[in-house]
Order: structure tokens, then C-alpha cells, then sequence
């Protein structure tokens, strides 16, 4: 048992030494799939937190990473304000679109919820393009500079890393504080928790708003790391990401989002420089996933590397 | 532009035509919703897949004999589909079944792209449907005719079928309680196949009609899978009568609205979506 933990511990140090020197020992190509790979993990945990606590299948976060995506390059080009400031509104916009969406879909449970979130992305998605003068149209919005801290690939590299820590730790206060709590218990069984008094529309509306904040937070930063916003980022594959890479790495983890996404942007990184055929294989990682690993790496992981040690303990 | 009666009418002919699409291609995701209680998220892809091989099939033989080849295939297609994938998941949960259909997606727009390259596939109309009639001062084409013919011939054989014979009281008793009609001794996975093939075959035969007047392109399927989406919501899961209804208000909506705002013509449907989920979220016509 303590070989286990101190073999955790050892990789979990060399992670972090790793993450923390990442610009000086990566050539620049990958530091840059770090940055998408982090990234991608905010994302990916903010579905994680209405899928795995809330039981909620969003396939419609790809409208909060957008709304974000387009506020932050909008204002930054259209106002004169402060990029801080910008970069504290547009999570907000999200979290605003996660409201309003939230009143409409949070009595709707499994498919119903996972189709309508999926059309509201859409509408999100067509009416980007249907406001060239806003949004740029098709082409979106290209060439957003930040300035001072988050100008370089090395500014960016520990702002991003130092947001992602910071928002996956009010993730995990969440989830374990007593919202956290009744998500799961309206995840197990809507009907008896509204028996024991848990306003459950209510929660899980307010779960979606969370979620499509932290969302929001990845969508300003996509636009920090590409220098803009493009109308892909609101169409519903994006969303599919998301989901994927929250099932790859395991719903039941909180750590999975995380897994997955270097997972599944690794393969993606090293496929697309061999051939064009990435989607392809990507759908076939799918299936493979829903047939062979339903658990996800971290539950593969779990089933091979903690069970022993829980049987060494007992 | 000047708005009469003759306009307004043929644009709600053309629109009822378009309508007859959307629910030939929606009644198959409302079966197997209905049926198998699985979102088929690509059945969009399989509708993509089937204009692509229209493409091929009309301009290598022909039109018409495409409209009897392609469902066929696609059937056959979605007779592999269903045994080999979609069987594995239906005791998985909603989240691996969407999943598994995102997967598919994937592998099936890929492979057209593959196949068939980039380029928007313009259909063309066969000699026989190009042209007008001209009816009480209307003009009314062919081709919407035609399009509103077969589907309307599809719909009654299928609601026949459905509510009068055997095999439609089979599936419509696997609705109600799949676990009984095992009980009885009926072959469920039998009927799972059977109404899989059939659904795909449905949005074969929407692609191979659509195929003269639509553009194909790979964005195709979002398109027309959020469309089904939006037929399905209104007309109600698992409702024929509610996805003709709703597929048809749809497509009228959306050429009428051309002629009011036509940059947001199909905004409206969204609007209506949203409407009857708030006020109605188990949708018009719904069977529960």
C-alpha cells in the first residue's frame, strides 16, 4: 500500500514539476498543446460537473464556450476596456446564457435535456453567423491582442495554468459543499429528493449556470491562447468534445476531464500530423470507448491500480 | 416585392413539399425514440450519407432508379448499424447511446468526405418534374407535386401499417411496454432491426426526393438532424401524426418567413421550439 502511494505521489510530483517548468522544457509547438490541452480540461470539467454530480447530459456547452468566446474578442475590439475586466465579463455573459437556458430546460431529464441543450447551441451557432457586423459572420474574429500579462507564450502558459488550478479548486468546493451534495441526490432519484424538500428545477438550473460559468472562463481563455473566436466553437461538436473527453477520462472522477483531454488531444495532435482523416478516428476512439471502457481511463486506472490497493488495506 | 394570393400559395405548396421531407426524415427518429427509447443523434448523417449515394447512383443510372436503390442500400446499412452498434447500447443509459451516435457521426461525414470530396453536390431535376402546372391562376411546380405525392402515399401506407396490422400492433405494444411483449413470446430484437431499418430507410427515401433541389454538403447532417430535433419536440416523441404536423408547420413557417424577414427565416422555428417547450415540453402530440 505505501509502495502504491508513493508511486502516486512520485507521478503527481513529476506532473507538477513538469507543469510548472512546462515553457523552459517544451519546445514551443507543445507548450502550445498544453495550453489547449488545459484549456480543453476547464471545459471538459465544467460538463463534468452537471454530468457527473448533476447527471445532466449537456450537449449544448459549446453555446457558453462561444458566448464567451465572442464576448471577450468583441469587447476587446469594440470597447476600450481593460482586458482584465473583459476577461472578468465574459465568463458572466455565459453564465447569463446558462441562466436563461437553464429556465427552460432544467425540467427536462436524460435525452430531452441533451437535445434541447443541443438545439439551443445551435440557435447560438446560427445566429453568430447571422450577424456579420457583431460577430464577423463566418470568418468570426481574428487578431485580438492582450497586452502586458498575457502577452507571450510564456504569460500565457501560467495564466492559464493559474486560472485552471484556481478553477478547479472552487470545482471541487462545489461539488463537496452541500450543492454538490443534492445534485447527486437529484442524480440518484429526482422524485425523492423533491420529497425531502430539495427544490430540484431550482438546483439544477443553478447547476447549469455554475457550469456554463467555468465554461464561459475556458471560452475567454480559448480567445487568450487563439487570438480570436470562430463560429465552430458554438457548433455542436464542440459540445460532443466536451463530452467525449469527459467520458474517456471518467465520469466518476473528478480528475477525468482532465485525463481525457490529454488523452484525446495528444492523439489528436499526433493523428492530424500523420493524416487528414482525424474525425474518423476520432469516431471510432468513440466507439471503442462506449463499448470497451465505459468507465473511462481513470475508472481502467481505478479498476487496475486502486482496487489492489484497497484489497491490501482490508 | 408584391405579396398576392398565387405567391403566398405556391410558397406554401413549396413549403408543404419541404414540410413532407422534414417529417419522412423525423417519423424515423420518432419511431426508434418511440420504440427503442434510443436517440439516434446520427440519423442526420445517415440522411447525408443517402444523398451522397443518390448522387452517385442518379447520375451513374439515373433518378429514378435511385429512388429504389438507395433506400434499399441505406436499409441494408442500417441493418449493420443496428446489429453491430447500436444493439450493444440499449441497456447502456442515454449518455453511451449519444455518445456511440456522435461516434458515428464522425466515422460516417468523414467517410463521405472521403469519398466524395469536398465540393457541394448540386442535385438536378429529372425532365419529367421540371416545369409548372398552372392552377387557378397559382403556379405550382411539378417537382412539389411530386414530392408531396409520394411522401403523402409513404404516410398512409406507414400509419396502415402501424395501426392496423399485426406487425404495427407488435410495435406499438413494444412502446408501451417492451418487457410484456417479450413476456408474450415476440421477438423484440427482431422488431428493434426491423424498425432501425425501417427509420433509415425513411431518411433514405427524404435524401434520394430532396436530392434534385437541395445542395449537398458535409454540413448537411447538423442541419437536418437539428431539424428532426425540432419536428420531434413539437409533434411530440414517438407521434407520426405529431411529426407530419409539426414537419409541415415548420416548413411553412420557414418559406413564409423568407418572405417576411429573410435573414431570420429560420429563426422562427427556433422561436416556435421554444414556445411549445415552455408551454407544452411533452410537445403537441405526444403520447404520453
Amino acid at each position: 500500500m505505501r509502495g502504491k502511494r508513493s508511486f502516486v505521489w512520485a507521478v503527481g510530483c513529476i506532473i507538477a514539476i513538469f507543469l510548472i517548468g512546462g515553457p523552459f522544457i517544451l519546445p514551443n509547438f507543445w507548450t502550445w498543446v498544453v495550453i489547449e490541452i488545459m484549456v480543453m480540461s476547464l471545459a471538459a470539467m465544467s460538463v463534468n460537473f452537471l454530468l457527473g454530480y448533476a447527471g445532466c447530459l449537456s450537449f449544448g456547452h459549446s453555446a457558453f464556450y462561444a458566448a464567451a468566446a465572442y464576448a471577450t474578442a468583441i469587447m476587446m475590439t469594440k470597447t476600450g476596456m481593460n482586458q482584465y475586466q473583459v476577461l472578468l465579463l465574459a465568463p458572466l455573459t455565459a453564465a447569463i446564457l446558462g441562466a436563461v437556458i437553464g429556465l427552460l430546460v432544467s425540467r427536462l431529464y436524460a435525452f430531452y435535456y441533451a437535445i434541447m441543450t443541443c438545439a439551443f447551441a445551435m440557435i447560438v451557432w446560427s445566429i453568430i453567423r447571422r450577424l456579420p457586423g457583431l460577430t464577423g459572420g463566418d470568418t468570426g474574429i481574428v487578431g485580438i491582442q492582450f497586452t502586458g500579462l498575457l502577452n507571450g507564450m510564456t504569460n500565457i502558459y501560467y495564466f492559464t495554468l493559474a486560472v485552471i488550478i484556481l478553477c478547479g479548486l472552487i470545482l471541487w468546493v462545489i461539488g463537496n459543499s452541500p450543492l454538490g451534495w443534492s445534485l447527486r441526490a437529484i442524480r440518484e432519484n429526482p422524485d425523492r429528493s423533491a420529497f425531502i424538500s430539495i427544490d430540484v428545477i431550482k438546483q439544477r438550473c443553478l447547476a447549469l449556470v455554475i457550469s456554463s460559468f467555468f465554461c464561459g472562463v475556458a471560452g475567454s481563455l480559448h480567445v487568450v491562447y487563439s487570438f480570436g473566436a470562430f463560429p465552430e466553437l458554438a457548433f455542436w461538436t464542440k459540445s460532443g468534445d466536451f463530452v467525449t473527453i469527459c467520458i474517456l477520462g471518467g465520469i466518476n472522477s473528478f480528475l477525468g476531464p482532465i485525463v481525457g483531454s490529454v488523452a484525446l488531444i495528444l492523439l489528436e495532435t499526433m493523428i492530424t500530423s500523420v493524416t487528414l482523416y482525424w474525425p474518423m478516428v476520432l469516431g471510432i476512439i468513440i466507439c471503442a470507448v462506449v463499448f470497451f471502457m465505459p468507465e473511462g481511463i481513470m475508472g481502467f486506472v481505478k479498476k487496475f491500480g486502486w482496487e489492489k490497493v484497497n484489497e491490501q488495506k482490508s | 416585392m408584391e405579396i398576392n394570393a398565387s405567391l403566398l400559395a405556391s410558397l406554401v405548396i413549396s413549403g408543404m413539399a419541404r414540410g413532407m421531407i422534414y417529417f419522412l426524415l423525423s417519423c424515423g427518429l420518432t419511431i426508434i425514440f418511440g420504440v427503442m427509447g434510443v436517440v439516434n443523434f446520427a440519423h442526420g448523417a445517415f440522411y447525408m450519407l443517402a444523398f451522397y449515394i443518390t448522387f452517385t447512383v442518379a447520375n451513374a443510372i439515373g433518378f429514378w432508379s435511385s429512388l429504389i436503390i438507395v433506400p434499399l442500400v441505406m436499409i441494408l446499412v442500417g441493418a449493420v448499424a443496428e446489429r453491430g452498434l447500436f444493439q450493444r447500447v440499449y441497456k447502456s443509459g442515454h449518455v453511451f447511446q449519444l455518445l456511440l451516435s456522435v461516434g458515428i457521426i464522425h466515422v460516417i461525414s468523414d467517410l463521405v468526405r472521403l469519398l466524395w470530396g469536398l465540393d457541394p453536390k448540386n442535385g438536378s431535376i429529372p425532365n419529367l418534374l421540371m416545369g409548372c402546372f398552372d392552377m387557378f391562376g397559382m403556379v405550382i411546380s411539378k417537382y412539389s407535386i411530386f414530392i408531396i405525392g409520394i411522401s403523402s402515399v409513404i404516410a398512409v401506407v406507414l400509419i396502415t401499417i402501424l395501426y392496423k396490422s399485426k406487425i404495427g400492433s407488435i410495435i406499438r405494444a413494444c412502446v408501451y411496454d417492451e418487457e410484456m411483449t417479450r413476456g408474450l413470446g415476440i421477438n423484440v430484437s427482431g422488431v428493434f432491426s426491423l424498425v432501425f431499418m425501417a427509420g433509415i430507410g425513411m431518411a433514405a427515401v427524404a435524401a434520394t426526393i430532396a436530392y434534385p433541389m437541395t445542395s449537398g454538403t458535409l454540413g448537411m447532417d447538423a442541419q437536418m438532424i437539428i431539424i428532426a430535433f425540432c419536428v420531434t419536440i413539437i409533434g411530440g416523441v414517438g407521434s407520426i401524426g405529431g411529426a407530419l404536423v409539426a414537419g409541415l408547420v415548420i416548413a411553412i413557417v420557414e418559406s413564409l418567413g423568407i418572405l417576411v424577414l429573410p435573414q431570420y427565416a429560420d429563426t422562427f422555428i427556433y422561436v416556435i421550439v421554444v414556445a411549445v417547450l415552455f408551454f407544452r415540453p411533452q410537445g403537441l402530440f405526444s403520447i404520453e
